[in-house]
């Protein structure tokens, strides 16, 4: 007991320690001072307080004070982005709402484009040229022509008889390294003999055939003389022949008229040799080993439409290409799929890919997709003469394997590709003729939001239709219906104008060349006024809400640009309804009404009011007398409440040249019951609404920018101190 | 003979060390004659605690509802409106106490004839205000529309601190009588301070309540704000406690000069001043729109100007407290020769508090040597009177319990009476 009598932390304690001390003594003294003891029991019993509420009200104090000062100028009556302010002072309503949005994804749109399975076929086979070279000497030659005293007199000089024609050996020549067999489409045979006799050779026949098939004779040849000492070719063609890559070469015959008589100096190992050549070869199928060569090689064009569009250009903000290919050939197929007209900085779109061999005559297939953002694709063609087109080189390509591969030019690479989620953020060429109906449909009018009630007769409304071309094309807007529509009083007028049979032509963006800022906007308007329309009997219906119905034209004239079109989908064409209306009018009772939260109850303190009387001490700056009411609504949205008794404020009288140069003081009364305060402490939110009525009756005043209210809240209240 | 002699001093001693175990106070009744009953005892412990409250003007209603932080409705101000004078003031102070006292012949060589040490939590608030800061802050400003609220010269202090205390007490034995004296030494731990002085200040209110001025000379000194509570250490000070006591055997008649918190406190330099002499002119809260009230209101806040030039003035600096030290002068007499009905009486005052002399005066009945009782008045201090009733009982084994109320009246004539104080203390002889 001791430490909590003696470190109690406030005063209840202490004093509800005491007690209990004091308890204890007193239960033992009872009995015998029961009247002293009962008395001061009493005293600490009073003395000591139970713990007591915090919060708990203490005393109330009558508090008189100035508690909220504002100024309500018109921005705060109406909202600030409509206010307008005039060089003269004088102050405009103004209102703008989008009536419609082109952008470029709407006028124009690229649809997927797919081209067919197409097949590429082989454009040719290749193979190396061959040469196949042997020799006949003159020592194998005097055998044949059993003359064996040239071998004897071998490095005599001795005069050399005529021989009788000899047949030459028979070669075999074989290339199975090069290629095992092939049909020639194109090809040539050169045949080549040397002469390093002494002595001139006569009538020389040559033959070349597959070696098991004499029949099948390839190539022949036939020299009448070859000088000592010099060579002599002849070319035979092999076009439509099939050579084998054992062959067999025969010198049929060799006629030696000797040396006429002369001495000539015996050597045996001269020869006379034969090269064969096989150039120019153009197989249409072979069984060889290939060397690296291209076999594809094809161009392809892919036209697509685009409604009434033609275009020359475009840059895609997105979109794929796809390819699927697939490969009939034994020997692996490297192909290239290039876009000569999609540049991605100034490089051409490439792609490089692999197609596996075909295995048991099944063509091996590969899916590719690109993604094609950013390229600046040229839809010329590749002749830069038409419009709308893709086009794409394909160009297929095997590489030296080592491996025997039959190849024919019936074998193939096939082909599918298209172009998918083309959308560009920048198009030129002609962008077509189109034709787009804005609306019928409504749009709010949101400049007379608070004003529910009453009568308004303004002065010189301007309402225009102003266009913002951001595309290069030219345009026109034709006005079917403008109407202007309260719905709550059903209040509704029609605009009538007589301008160029509501129609006007919009003025096309040109390119600056700049890539920050690339379009320079053109811009076009219908001005309506009180001159050429009844633009003032919309304004003075109050309106919530514009009915409107038009039509949008997209190069109404055709390819007067000759391609020069463009659009960029960062640019549009908005259309929007503009409408300017002086303050100067005529008001009846006009009625501005707003729904604001209302969260008294939340501010610190507040809930100690307790009641009282509240004056709102009204600077009227305007020349218009005022009925102001504040109504409280609950959480629930029902108004449990309202807060003035008094609560008219005069208007401030109009001076020389119809300018206010006073404020009129009025002073409204709020009273304050405990039941009102409860309200007002419960409320969630208010209703405000002030009627205005313009004075002098019978003239339109005229309000300017620096007409002000001047608002004091000053309370006389009773405030519970806690 | 001789045990007479030596029974003498050692009355002396006890009645002096009863002395020093009472809460400090104004004025404390002693139940001496229970005291008598262990006077062969050498060592006592006591707890004691003790509340006074006393005004000139504020009711016991109004301060006990006040303190009790009950609601005080317009009548119970209405007793004090009509109470209120030139010069208003008031007075609280609250202790609680443990003392331990010890007879001894010696102490570290020193001749002393006992000891005793304290430990103690104080509590005091005094102020000098005017009517028209009573009516301002308890029924508000309205009370003075197109008027000047006069707050000129009002003074307010409230401190709370902690002490330890050693004393030492040598009773002198003379013929027929002796003298006693004791001084006593306190450690202070400072727990917090306000002091609130105002100069020539005024609040004026427009009678249409569109404007409150206030015109303000004001210094302020307060301790540390970021620590309170009993941990609370924002200052540390010394202080003493005197006594001189005269004895006359033969008469009982008891003189005794009392000096008690003689002594400061030095808050540290956390502590904060504020002196202002301005003039601050309101017109209400500024508001972006009143039409949107919760947007606003929720934005609400002093104007700058009114903050920027409070805070201005504002320093942080180490400060000094003067102890409201008291000075008292009693006198004891038994007016029956069987001495069953002691007579007390005195004058006391404080310093620096606010405070206005008084005396005091009680007759108490032995109704048998276990027991007593009392009755007191007084007059003046922070209140005007005091009717007070005191009791004492031994229980027996060396247990004394002391009770007594300085204001009874405030029990009978709550809203009449100005003053109110209770005390009680249970001490222990072994």
């Amino acid at each position: 007991m001791l430490p909590f009598f003696l470190f109690v932390e406030d005063e209840e304690s202490f004093y509800l320690w005491n007690f209990i001390i004091f308890a204890i003594a007193l239960n033992k003294l009872l009995m015998k001072i029961k009247t002293i003891l009962v008395l001061f029991a009493a005293c600490i019993v009073l003395w000591t307080a139970c713990k007591r509420d915090p919060n708990q009200e203490r005393w109330d104090t009558n508090i008189l004070a100035p508690l909220v000062n504002s100024t309500l100028t018109l921005e705060n009556l109406i909202g600030d982005s409509l206010v307008k302010t005039n060089a003269d002072s004088t102050v405009s309503l103004v209102y703008r709402n989008n009536l419609y949005n082109l952008t470029l994804d709407t006028l124009l749109h690229i649809p997927d484009t797919t081209l067919p399975v197409n097949s590429y076929g082989l454009s040719g086979l290749s193979i190396a040229n061959q040469n196949v070279v042997y020799a006949l000497s003159l020592g194998q030659i005097d055998s044949s022509a059993n003359h064996p005293e040239i071998n004897a007199l071998n490095g005599w000089p001795v005069i050399i008889p005529p021989f009788a024609p000899v047949a030459g050996p028979t070669n075999i020549i074989n290339v199975d390294t090069l290629f095992q067999t092939m049909h020639l489409i194109q090809g040539q045979m050169i045949i080549t003999i040397r002469n390093e006799l002494p002595i001139t050779i006569d009538s020389v026949r040559f033959t070349l055939f597959n070696q098991g098939n004499m029949t099948d004779t390839i190539a022949t040849g036939y020299f009448d003389s070859i000088p000592s000492n010099s060579q002599q070719s002849r070319i035979s063609n092999l076009a439509g022949k099939t050579v084998n890559s054992h062959l067999v070469a025969v010198l049929d015959s060799i006629h030696i008229p000797g040396s006429y008589g002369h001495t000539v100096t015996i050597d045996t190992s001269k020869k006379i040799t034969t090269t064969l050549s096989i150039v120019n070869i153009i197989p249409d199928s072979a069984t060889a080993f290939f060397p690296a060569q291209d076999l594809i090689k094809q161009t392809n064009i892919i036209p697509f439409k685009a409604k009434d569009a033609q275009l020359t250009k475009i840059i895609a903000k997105e979109g794929m290409v796809n390819i699927d290919a697939y490969n009939t050939l034994p020997d692996t197929l490297y192909f290239q799929y290039i876009l000569p007209g999609a540049r991605l900085n100034n490089v051409i779109f490439k792609a490089l890919e692999k197609l596996p061999p075909a295995v048991n005559n099944v063509a091996s297939h590969v899916h590719r997709s690109y993604n094609l953002a950013g390229y600046t694709i040229d839809l010329k063609g590749p002749n830069e003469d038409t419009v709308n087109t893709f086009y794409f080189n394909l160009l297929g390509s095997i590489q030296a394997t080592g491996q025997l591969q039959t190849l024919t030019t019936r074998d193939s690479i096939r082909l599918q590709t298209s172009f998918t989620g083309l959308v560009p953020t920048y198009a030129k060429g002609y962008l077509g003729r189109d034709t787009i109906e804005v609306g019928p449909a409504s749009i709010p009018v949101t400049v007379f939001n608070r004003i529910t009630g009453g009568m308004l007769n303004v002065h010189d409304v301007k309402m225009s239709i102003s266009v913002q071309n951001g595309i290069g094309a030219d345009g026109r807007v034709i006005i079917n219906n403008i109407q202007a529509v309260n719905t709550r009083t059903g209040n509704s007028a029609t605009l009538t104008t007589h301008v160029n049979a509501n129609a006007f032509d919009i003025a096309r963006a040109t390119e600056t060349g700049n890539q920050s800022n690339p379009v320079n906007i053109g811009y076009s308007s219908l001005m309506l006024d009180r001159t050429n329309s009844n633009d003032t009997a919309l304004v003075n219906v109050i309106p919530n809400l514009f009915n409107y119905d038009l039509k949008l034209f997209i190069d109404p004239n055709g390819n007067t640009s000759n391609f020069n079109d463009f659009m960029y989908s960062t640019s549009t064409l908005n259309a929007t309804l503009d409408l300017e209306v002086p303050l100067i009018f005529m008001s009846n009772q006009l009625e501005l009404s707003d729904t604001a939260t209302f969260a008294l109850g939340t501010a610190a303190n507040a809930d100690r009011i307790k009641q009282g009387t509240f004056y709102l001490n009204v600077d009227n700056g305007f020349p218009l007398d005022g009925v102001i009411q504040m109504y409280l609504l609950n959480p629930y949205g029902y108004v449990i409440d309202s807060l003035f008794s008094t609560n008219n404020f005069t208007a401030a009288p109009l001076g020389i040249n119809g300018i206010v140069r006073q404020q009129q003081f009025s002073k409204l009364t709020i009273p304050v019951s405990e039941a009102k305060m409860k309200n007002v402490l419960t409320a969630t939110k208010a209703i405000i609404k002030v009627r205005f009525t313009s004075k002098p009756s019978n003239q339109k005043v005229r309000i300017y920018s620096d007409y002000k209210i001047a608002l004091k809240l000053v309370g006389d209240f009773t405030y519970k101190v806690q | 003979m001789f045990v007479k002699r030596a029974l003498l001093p050692t009355l002396f001693l006890l009645f002096a060390l009863g002395a020093v175990g009472q809460p400090n106070g104004l004025f404390a009744w002693e139940p001496v004659g229970l005291e008598n009953n262990y006077d062969t005892m050498k060592s006592s412990f006591s707890i004691n605690g003790r509340l006074n409250f006393g005004s000139n003007c504020l009711t016991a209603q109004f301060a006990n509802y006040f303190i009790g932080k009950m609601f005080i409705d317009s009548t119970m101000k209405q007793d004090v409106q009509s109470s209120l004078v030139g010069k208003n003031r008031y007075g609280y102070d609250l202790d609680e106490g443990i003392t331990y006292s010890h007879k001894i012949k010696s102490l570290l060589g020193l001749p002393v004839s006992g000891y005793y040490l304290a430990l103690r939590n104080r509590t005091h608030a005094d102020a000098f205000f005017t009517g028209d800061a009573f009516n301002l802050v308890f029924n508000g400003n309205s009370m003075f529309a197109g008027k000047t609220a006069t707050l000129d010269n009002i003074n307010v202090h409230s401190m709370q601190y902690q002490q330890l205390q050693f004393g030492l007490v040598k009773v002198y034995p003379a013929y027929k009588s002796s003298y006693t004296v004791g001084f006593g030494l306190s450690l202070l731990k400072g727990q917090d301070d306000l002091q609130i002085t105002t100069g020539k200040t005024g609040l004026f209110t427009q009678n249409t309540g569109d404007t409150i001025t206030l015109d303000l000379s004001m210094r302020m000194n307060q301790s540390d704000i970021a620590k309170t509570g009993y941990s609370a250490f924002n200052g540390w000070g010394l202080s003493t406690d005197i006594f001189v006591e005269y004895y006359d055997t033969t008469s009982e008649v008891r003189i005794r000069l009392d000096v008690k918190d003689l002594g400061f406190i030095m808050w540290n330099n956390h502590s904060i001043q504020n002196n202002i002499d301005t003039s601050f002119n309101f017109t209400g809260f500024n508001v972006a729109n009143l039409l949107y009230p919760s947007d606003s209101l929720s934005n609400l806040s002093l104007d700058s100007s009114f903050v920027k030039t409070y805070n201005a003035h504002q320093t942080k600096k180490t400060y000094n407290t003067i102890l409201p030290a008291s000075v008292n002068l009693s006198y004891r007499m038994f007016i029956s020769d069987n001495h069953q009905y002691p007579l007390d009486a005195g004058i006391n005052y404080r310093f620096a508090a606010n405070y206005n002399f008084m005396v005091y005066a009680g007759i108490s009945d032995f109704i048998n040597k276990k027991t007593i009782i009392g009755g007191t008045f007084t007059y003046g201090g922070y209140s005007k009177y005091g009717l007070g009733i005191n009791f004492g009982k031994d229980f027996g084994k060396g247990c004394i319990l002391a009770i007594q109320t300085q204001n009874i009246e405030s029990l009978l004539f709550p809203n009449g009476a100005t003053g109110e104080g209770a005390m009680i203390t249970f001490k222990k002889f072994f």
